[in-house]
């Protein structure tokens, strides 16, 4: 069996575009939510994200993970021609909603089977980079996405069936995806704090992240995983079994096949979503099998929930963190739900194995178990 | 690189408007329906599957999109059967729940719709077909759905030609629902009909079963190829299979176009049909992919 690393990473998130910008402004006090516009069809506040079109290029999703690669490009082109795995929950759902009225009326030309279905993001890929990427699939289930993606890529690496991977997480909102949630009363109306007392639901966020994995790295490697494991609740379709048996039973998979005990753990980077039912049962399953004690945060706090992206995002803004031993948390004046585990500001603290959780829709969870490689010097872009 | 295997497709089941149970499939094969393109047009499939989940519970299945009654039903009738605690599941779709999506992005933009039905919007997520499975029959298997559009027939050759590779069972499934959205590309004329399969893919160790071959990267190639020329049965797109057929060359083609007509995820159900049909002996698997062929040999 081979080691699997993460050798390079970036994110695109409403933190900012690019490890660089992301870094710095998770260490401001800045609060990165978007407040709509009364002109604004979608009234709830969520985390935005902008970036150019790319020429010929009219898929936000596609964009984003042009722009991702483009900023660790350096890096990944030396292993090219490299597999890519992509992981997205709405495609391009928001391009046929701007279209959708013309189409109906016969009015326009759109390339819907081009464009709205999920592989108009490896296409876009491909159209640019043509035979430096091996397109492998598009993952899509729901909010574990990116998880199950990397998931894949990590059991072909580990068995030596390919020796790198680009693995990208990407997702851009769409009156679809913003008013289906709400109607699930799953939305916080002011803003979410997830893993708080006092949280009310979940922000919505879009953005995109990119990460590297080699078997033999070219560079100094970031962190190893270690493992992934995944299982399905069996339970319901959007909301997760109550005592969070099957999430248990993923995460200890995860960490007896990483090789080390629960103990070893140092810190957890939750699924999180700010919902009042996830964090109640993942908090619940985290205190049952860590009752000393966990150091426990979300990233959502600083994107939204990201849906298809969220783990590889969460993972490449954990990465920046743990470089300088820090976890950064954002509570504002809300109450952890346990101060046993969950921080009500930002601390230091020294971490060699992490957990990174991501759960979704039809009850479909993740678990992955890295490793932090100390490399103080390394800046990534 | 680990080694490649052989592997047999076992607890398949097919179903669409002509095909509910493996007599079906039989007496189609019997009437010539994959071998002979005159008598496709007055055996095609349509958009309703009479019965379709009728094992499910009525309240559930009213709240559930057609990809997920199919998708529930052919595992049920297939490859659930002798489902282990350690088999991984694979959805393969193309579209995905685009009937869903459609009647939401409708409400949304020509309705103007400040809200949508709840069971609506969770129903439009791609893995909740796999999700209601799991929910219906209380299990808790590894569960991932992979959906690319027209290409999904290529995400299907990497996924399966990489996933062999681990040497461990899994369990493919296939389903597409019928949707009016896919008549507003004007461009694109293509009959997409609901259609679903599934089947355990597992590890032989008695060197009968399928695995992968080669890669051709022309026809030539192909033809000149010593596995083409030794075996009688060769299963192929309807492309390569009205191509081929009027070539003289003498040989037995068959194709699963007539089950799945315009389709994209042909190859799916192509690569089960020896098995399904219990042709015994040898055969090929052929799928054409941007003048790229990907060639599967069977040995039953």
């Amino acid at each position: 069996m081979k080691k699997v690393f993460i050798s390079s990473y970036s994110s695109i998130s409403a933190l900012g575009i690019g490890s660089k910008e992301s870094s710095y402004n998770l260490k401001s006090d800045k609060d990165f939510i978007y407040y709509p516009e009364k002109s604004d069809k979608y009234k709830l506040p969520f985390f935005k994200v902008e970036v150019p079109d790319y020429k010929n290029v009219i898929n936000k999703c596609s964009n984003i993970s042009l722009r991702l690669l483009s900023l660790i490009e350096e890096y990944w082109l030396k292993l090219a021609p490299i597999p890519l795995f992509i992981a997205t929950s709405t495609g391009g759902i928001r391009e046929t909603e701007d279209n959708f009225t013309d189409l109906i009326n016969k009015k326009c030309d759109y390339p819907l089977f081009g464009k709205h279905y999920l592989n108009c993001i490896s296409d876009d890929i491909k159209n640019k980079y043509k035979d430096k990427i091996n397109n492998f699939f598009t993952i899509s289930t729901a909010c574990s996405s990116a998880a199950q993606a990397l998931l894949k890529a990590f059991l072909y690496l580990k068995n030596g069936i390919i020796d790198k991977a680009i693995v990208i997480g990407v997702d851009s909102l769409s009156l679809t995806t913003m008013i289906g949630f709400d109607s699930l009363k799953l939305v916080s109306h002011s803003r979410s704090i997830p893993l708080s007392l006092e949280r009310d639901g979940l922000s919505l966020g879009e953005g995109g992240g990119i990460l590297v994995l080699e078997t033999e790295p070219l560079d100094e490697p970031f962190c190893e995983i270690l493992s992934a494991k995944s299982t399905s609740d069996g339970f319901h379709i959007s909301s997760p079994e109550p005592e969070g048996k099957q999430q248990a039973h993923c995460i200890i998979k995860a960490v007896t096949s990483a090789g080390i005990d629960l103990n070893d753990i140092d810190y957890i980077n939750a699924h999180g979503t700010g919902t009042l039912i996830n964090d109640e049962v993942e908090m619940k399953v985290i205190k049952n099998l860590f009752p000393q004690g966990k150091t426990v945060t979300s990233t959502k706090t600083f994107i939204g929930h990201t849906l298809g992206a969220s783990a590889i995002i969460e993972l490449s803004l954990v990465i920046d963190m743990l470089k300088d031993d820090i976890i950064y948390q954002k509570m504002g004046k809300n109450t952890p739900m346990d101060k046993n585990y969950i921080p009500d500001k930002t601390v230091n603290k020294k971490i060699k194995y992490f957990i990174k959780n991501s759960f979704g829709f039809g009850g479909n969870n993740v678990c992955l178990v890295l490793k932090k490689i100390n490399n103080p010097d390394k800046i990534n872009a | 690189m680990p080694e490649n295997n052989f592997f047999y497709i076992t607890d398949i089941s097919v179903i669409n408007s002509k095909i509910k149970t493996q007599n079906d499939y039989i007496e189609l094969n019997e009437k010539g329906l994959f071998q002979n393109n005159q008598i496709w047009e007055s055996n095609k499939i349509t958009e309703t599957i009479d019965e379709l989940g009728s094992s499910l519970p009525p309240r559930l299945k009213n709240r559930m999109s057609l990809l997920s009654i199919g998708v529930c039903d052919v595992v049920d009738r297939g490859a659930g059967k002798n489902l282990k605690e350690e088999d991984e599941l694979i959805l393969f779709t193309c579209f995905g729940e685009i009937e869903t999506t459609n009647k939401i992005i409708k409400n949304i933009i020509i309705d103007n719709f400040e809200h949508v039905s709840p069971t609506l919007f969770h129903n439009s997520v791609h893995h909740t077909s796999l999700g209601y499975y799991t929910i219906l029959k209380g299990v808790n298997n590894w569960c991932t759905t992979i959906s690319d559009g027209l290409k999904t027939n290529f995400s299907f050759i990497n996924f399966l030609n990489n996933n062999l590779l681990l040497n461990q069972n899994f369990i493919v499934v296939h389903g597409d629902e019928y949707s009016d959205f896919n008549h507003l590309d004007k461009n694109i004329h293509l009959d997409l009909f609901p259609v679903f399969i599934s089947y355990k893919v597992v590890v032989s160790n008695n060197g009968v079963g399928f695995k992968f071959i080669n890669c051709f990267n022309s026809i030539d190639e192909l033809l000149g190829d010593e596995k083409f020329k030794n075996t009688d049965n060769i299963f192929m797109d309807k492309i390569n299979f009205l191509k081929f057929k009027k070539s003289g060359i003498n040989k037995k083609f068959f194709t699963e176009y007539p089950l799945v007509l315009d389709n994209p995820c042909g190859i799916i159900y192509r690569i089960a049909m020896p098995f399904y049909l219990n042709i015994k002996g040898a055969s090929l698997i052929i799928e054409n992919i941007n003048e790229k062929y990907y060639c599967y040999e069977v040995k039953l």
